[in-house]
Parts: structure tokens; C-alpha cells; sequence
């Protein structure tokens, strides 16, 4: 005797019926080899850890193709994939500690200095390492990718206003810093 | 320093499209060194653009194919689950229903289950009497194989 027999609107695992992602895959392969290199290195700068970004990275996209992911443009689809991301990396900052990510020390999420990989001319990565991590993403999203402060609120979740108050906090500290380094 | 510069579109235009400085106007220029605003925003956004090139050029995702199975293989198993989800509520309604059946049966006959279980062992008649709980005992043992049955395909979800 089988459930399936009994009850007759329950379909066999081979007659389940799978929902068709956003795009195919040729489409995807060419939407993930223009962005994969963006986001995980969005997701590596914030995080200051190479190896969860390309975890994280791959787990965006998974979520991406299982969500109803916007069809309207390449644009829309890239910054749903970093917001999912964002979100991802959120997660992984609250799962060691119950506070909130604006509390979390620079040092608790740094990790390893990225610099030996990527040795930026004006010394960014030993001053992005003295940030806090919500205000290397929010200054990554605004001056590597030039999302705009809506475009940020929604990728982060953030009010505009409160986007307003902490980059201009950020880039204040991270100027000093980036002259201090080159001094 | 101000918290914002009418010119800072201008300049973010320029920045991102590669026209900072040698193709900006000279007025604009000459704004930026002027202007503490304009001047961080070079600053910064110079830094990060370098820190991007490099670490986009430093990066080795996995292939894109591995990852579009692994989203095939998800949204398979999610569509799996969302399938199972009536026989689970046939499972935990069936089970409910036994339990209930057998609840009520219980208390509905326990007084003459235990005035004959106490009378039994005194004469030949009591057990003869007995006869009249058979359905009973035999309902309550098949309810029982059944609750086990349905306990069982409840929790088996594999």
C-alpha cells in the first residue's frame, strides 16, 4: 500500500512539478559571470574573509535562482543579488552574537587582512579593517559599485536618513584614515 | 565640512566613468580643490575603485554550472517538501482521530472494563462474561497497531 495511492491528489516524486527560475541557463551563466566577481568582492571587503565570501557567494546566487528574482533588467537582478548577500552576511555577523550588527566590534568581523591578496595602491585594507562592518558595506556599496542612497536602502535594508547619517560618519573616518596611511 | 556639494553629481559622473581628472573641466577641478566635500570624495571613491579592480581581478568563483545544479537540486527538494505537505496533514489528522477514537472508547467503557476485570476471577460465569468485551479488546489492539502505523509515517519524514 502506497500514500500515494490513498490519496490520489499527492503526486510521485518524479511528477513533482519544479518551478522554472527567472532565467535559463545560458542566461544565468552569463548574468553569473558578470556578477560573481562584483559580489564577492563586495562580499570579501565587508566581510575581510575571502573564503566566506565565496560561501556566501554561492549561496546568494542558489537563493537567487529559487526566489522570484526580478525579471525587469540586469540591473534589478544585481542589486536583488546583493541584497540577498547583504542579508546572508547579516545572518552570519548575528549567528555568532545576539546584537546588532551596528554594535559589532571592527575587530570581531575583520578577520584576516586582505591586503596580501590585494594590495590597493592607497592602503585601503588595513583602514576598511578599522571600520565597523556595517560601515565598510554601506561605504563599498556607495564608492566601488556607485549605488545611490535608496539604491543602498534597499540592498541593506536601512532607512535613507539613517544611510545619510552613517556614511557621512564612515567617509569622515575613513578619509582621516586613508590620509593617515599615506602620509 | 558640508554634508553635501551641488557639484558632487558632476564629480561622481566623472569618477565612475573614468573622466576624472584629465577629462573634467577646468572649472570643476578646480572646485574640488577647494571644496573639502568634493576633495573626500576623490579620496575615497579613488580608493575603492582601485580596491574593486583588484579584487575583482583576485577573485576565482566556482563555475556557474555548479552552482545552477545546486539551485536545481534546491528548488527540487523544496518542491518535494511543498508536495508531501497533504500526506503530512492526513498523517497527523489520522492520528488524531485514532487517538481521539480510542480516548473516547476508553472512557466511555472503563467502568465496566475494570468491575469485570475485578469480578472475573471469582466464578466461571464472570469469564464467560467476558465474551462481551471481545470488540473491544480487539478494536483498541487494532486502533493501537494503527496509531503506532500512523506515528511512525508522521515522524519518518525521509
Amino acid at each position: 500500500m502506497n500514500w500515494e495511492n490513498i490519496i490520489p491528489s499527492v503526486a510521485a516524486p518524479s511528477e513533482v512539478r519544479v518551478a522554472e527560475p527567472a532565467m535559463d541557463s545560458d542566461q544565468f551563466a552569463a548574468f553569473y559571470d558578470r556578477s560573481s566577481r562584483p559580489l564577492w568582492a563586495y562580499l570579501a571587503r565587508s566581510s575581510g574573509d575571502p573564503a566566506l565570501a565565496e560561501d556566501l557567494m554561492q549561496e546568494s546566487f542558489i537563493r537567487f535562482l529559487t526566489s522570484n528574482a526580478p525579471t525587469d533588467g540586469e540591473v534589478a537582478s544585481r542589486r536583488y543579488l546583493f541584497r540577498i548577500g547583504s542579508n546572508l552576511l547579516r545572518d552570519h555577523w548575528r549567528r555568532a552574537r545576539t546584537v546588532s550588527i551596528d554594535d559589532l566590534p571592527p575587530e570581531r568581523s575583520a578577520a584576516p587582512d586582505m591586503s596580501g591578496q590585494c594590495d590597493s595602491r592607497l592602503m585601503l585594507s588595513p583602514a576598511l579593517a578599522r571600520m565597523r562592518p556595517r560601515d565598510r558595506q554601506l561605504l563599498w556599496l556607495a564608492h566601488a559599485e556607485n549605488y545611490s542612497h535608496k539604491e543602498i536602502a534597499e540592498i541593506t535594508g536601512l532607512a535613507s536618513a539613517s544611510i545619510r547619517m552613517i556614511l557621512f560618519r564612515a567617509r569622515r573616518e575613513m578619509s582621516r584614515l586613508l590620509t593617515q596611511a599615506n602620509a | 565640512m558640508k554634508f553635501n556639494c551641488n557639484h558632487l553629481d558632476e564629480l561622481r559622473q566623472a569618477l565612475h566613468s573614468g573622466h576624472w581628472p584629465a577629462a573634467s573641466s577646468p572649472e570643476l577641478r578646480a572646485h574640488v580643490a577647494a571644496c573639502a566635500r568634493c576633495t573626500q570624495e576623490v579620496l575615497l571613491t579613488t580608493a575603492f575603485q582601485q580596491a574593486r579592480s583588484e579584487t575583482v581581478a583576485a577573485s576565482q568563483p566556482a563555475p556557474a554550472s555548479i552552482v545552477w545544479w545546486r539551485a536545481k537540486a534546491r528548488r527540487r527538494e523544496a518542491a518535494l517538501k511543498k508536495a508531501a505537505r497533504p500526506v503530512l496533514a492526513a498523517q497527523v489528522f489520522a492520528l488524531l482521530v485514532v487517538l481521539a477514537t480510542v480516548g473516547l472508547m476508553a472512557a466511555r467503557h472503563w467502568s465496566t472494563v475494570v468491575d469485570r476485570a475485578l469480578t472475573a476471577p471469582s466464578s466461571i460465569s464472570a469469564v464467560v462474561d467476558l465474551w462481551g468485551l471481545t470488540p473491544l479488546i480487539v478494536a483498541a489492539v487494532l486502533l493501537s497497531t494503527l496509531g503506532a502505523v500512523a506515528l511512525y509515517l508522521t515522524t519518518d519524514r525521509s
